[in-house]
């Protein structure tokens, strides 16, 4: 048994001998110091490298994107709008994606709650710290309007019942933007919209029954 | 491909679109605060039979916006031409900026873009409520006065019964009014037979009126105060001099400029006339607890 492992072990070093290089004398040692201070050459010759001129950075730039954002939306006053979108972005380039965007807007004189799907068309994803990017696409509103107290007290006293107070619609938008990267995987964004809300209104031609909104957008996106 | 994208944005930010906000009330302009809507309602506001309402509104940027014209029906609620009731007023713009409101009578029917120098009433808007009120001189609300029948400018005791003076038997101006605004002057009417007859404008009560139109032949004799006999150039419809009994006296507010000839329905004092032949004191009352009123509401 004793003998046995004795034999075993002398087999494996014999084959571990057998597989590194075997030098002589002094040249022994000098071949892994020199071959040790070549790597450290080529290492400070390689960082200096980067100092000078940093490579492009290779990255897959597909996959899904989150996104929170804050701004404006313009029509009448300005109204405060918040909320978040997931997108994909497919193929190496990640030139095309889509979006999908929940968001609510709190107006002067009521709550505007949306939701919205966009087709994104962008060029330059990670290869440049700018990214242009187009969007178009759909979706759909509700608001509804609550008037103060003293307003609908007086509205009632004129006879006048500003109904319905709820309305919902749908829209179409088209728009674009601007990324830029603060971090490889980090983004932020300004995003401009121009939406047209199909209102019902009868007797009312469909140009005639399109309601304008216009926003602007911060955004900040986090690539995956 | 840059270069292509950044055209498309820049034509996004600066084309404006088609798409105006409707003519109806709707809940997503309104939440968004698009405003362009305004419904009124009147007290004591009179129908008109010759001329027309018109409402502007003054926004905050110090634009002026004409939202219509209109009359009101016997329940204050401004109609059109045919009639119908107006529930609301639309305008070009947004109002949610509107601070003040003003309806002003536009004697010949037809408006420019600024209302006539007519104004009836007017009011601020308060989270966009506005209480409507007449423009009057402040303190109108204490005026008094009285007049005393009796026709200086035809010397004594002849047709007595015949003119009407803010003074009494010791001489002194007998009306209290408020100093005028640069809005309204007064004017003094009397109705006889249902035909009202100026007596002529003014703006303070101790001197004469701008007119003495029907008065006898002794101008000079006539006291410095508002006044009229009713001896001469007799109107259509009246032959003078006239017999005042039964009469109804009216102190008004009239449009300093663009006045007609009836008297307004701002009234500040009325009294009527008992059977007179002379030396009599008529008290007026203060009417202007029955000025029209109003409501905007911006919605």
């Amino acid at each position: 048994m004793v003998l046995g492992a004795l034999a075993l072990s002398l087999f494996i070093v014999t084959k571990a001998e057998a597989s590194t290089p075997t030098v002589p004398g002094l040249a022994g040692i000098s071949v892994p110091l020199i071959a040790h201070l070549e790597t450290e050459a080529n290492l400070k010759q390689q960082q200096e490298g980067e100092r000078r001129d940093p490579p492009p950075v290779i990255d897959p730039a597909s996959g899904p994107v989150l996104s929170v954002f804050g701004g404006s939306v313009f029509s009448g006053k300005s109204a405060f709008q918040t909320g978040g979108a997931i997108a994909y972005f497919f193929g190496a380039k990640a030139g095309v994606g889509l979006e999908a965007e929940a968001s609510m807007t709190l107006g002067p004189g009521g709550l505007v709650s949306q939701v919205m799907g966009s087709f994104i068309l962008q060029a330059g994803a990670r290869t440049s710290k700018f990214v242009p990017y187009i969007a178009l696409g759909g979706g759909f509103l509700q608001a509804t309007t609550k008037f103060p107290d003293a307003k609908a007290e007086a509205l009632e006293k004129l006879g006048i019942n500003p109904e319905p107070t709820k309305e919902s619609a749908p829209f179409a938008h088209i728009g674009g933007g601007l990324r830029f990267y603060i971090k490889r995987n980090l983004a932020a964004r300004v995003d401009v919209r121009v939406a047209r809300v199909k209102l019902d209104l009868e007797g009312v031609e469909l140009i005639d029954s399109l309601f304008r909104m216009r926003r602007v957008v911060g955004m900040l996106s986090w690539e995956f | 491909m840059k270069p292509v994208f950044s055209i498309i944005l820049l034509l996004l930010l600066v084309v404006p679109g088609c798409g105006d906000p409707p003519a109806e009330f709707r809940p997503l302009p309104a939440a968004l605060g698009d405003l362009r809507g305004v419904a009124m309602g009147f007290e004591r506001l009179q129908p008109l039979d010759q001329g027309i309402y018109s409402a502007w509104l003054r926004l905050e940027k110090g634009d002026r916006v004409g939202i219509g014209t209109f009359n009101v029906n016997s329940n204050g609620q401004p109609v059109d031409a045919q009639g119908s009731v107006i529930d609301r007023f639309t305008a070009s713009e947004t109002l949610f900026s509107a601070i003040s409101i003003l309806i002003a009578v536009e004697p010949t029917g037809d408006i420019g873009d600024a209302p006539s120098e007519s104004v009836i009433l007017q009011g601020p808007f308060i989270d966009g409520i506005a209480t409507l009120v007449v423009p009057f001189p402040a303190g109108i609300q204490e005026a008094s006065g009285s007049y005393r029948v009796f026709t200086p400018t035809d010397g004594p005791n002849t047709n007595e019964g015949s003119g009407v003076w803010a003074i009494n038997a010791n001489g002194q101006p007998t009306m209290t009014l408020a100093d005028i605004n640069n809005i309204y002057m007064y004017e003094h009417f009397v109705v006889i037979n249902g035909i009202p007859v100026t007596m002529g404008r003014f703006r303070t009560t101790n001197t004469k009126d701008l007119r003495n139109p029907w008065s006898g032949p002794l101008n000079t004799e006539a006291p410095a105060v508002p006044g009229e006999d009713f001896l001469a150039n007799a109107p259509a419809g009246l032959t003078f001099p006239v017999d005042l009994s039964g009469s109804q006296l009216l102190v008004t507010l009239e449009a300093l400029y663009g006045d007609r000839v009836e008297p307004s329905q701002l009234v500040v004092l009325e009294g009527t006339l008992p059977t007179v032949v002379g030396g009599e004191i008529i008290h007026l009352a203060n009417q202007t607890a029955n000025f029209p009123t109003g409501t905007a509401v911006i919605y």
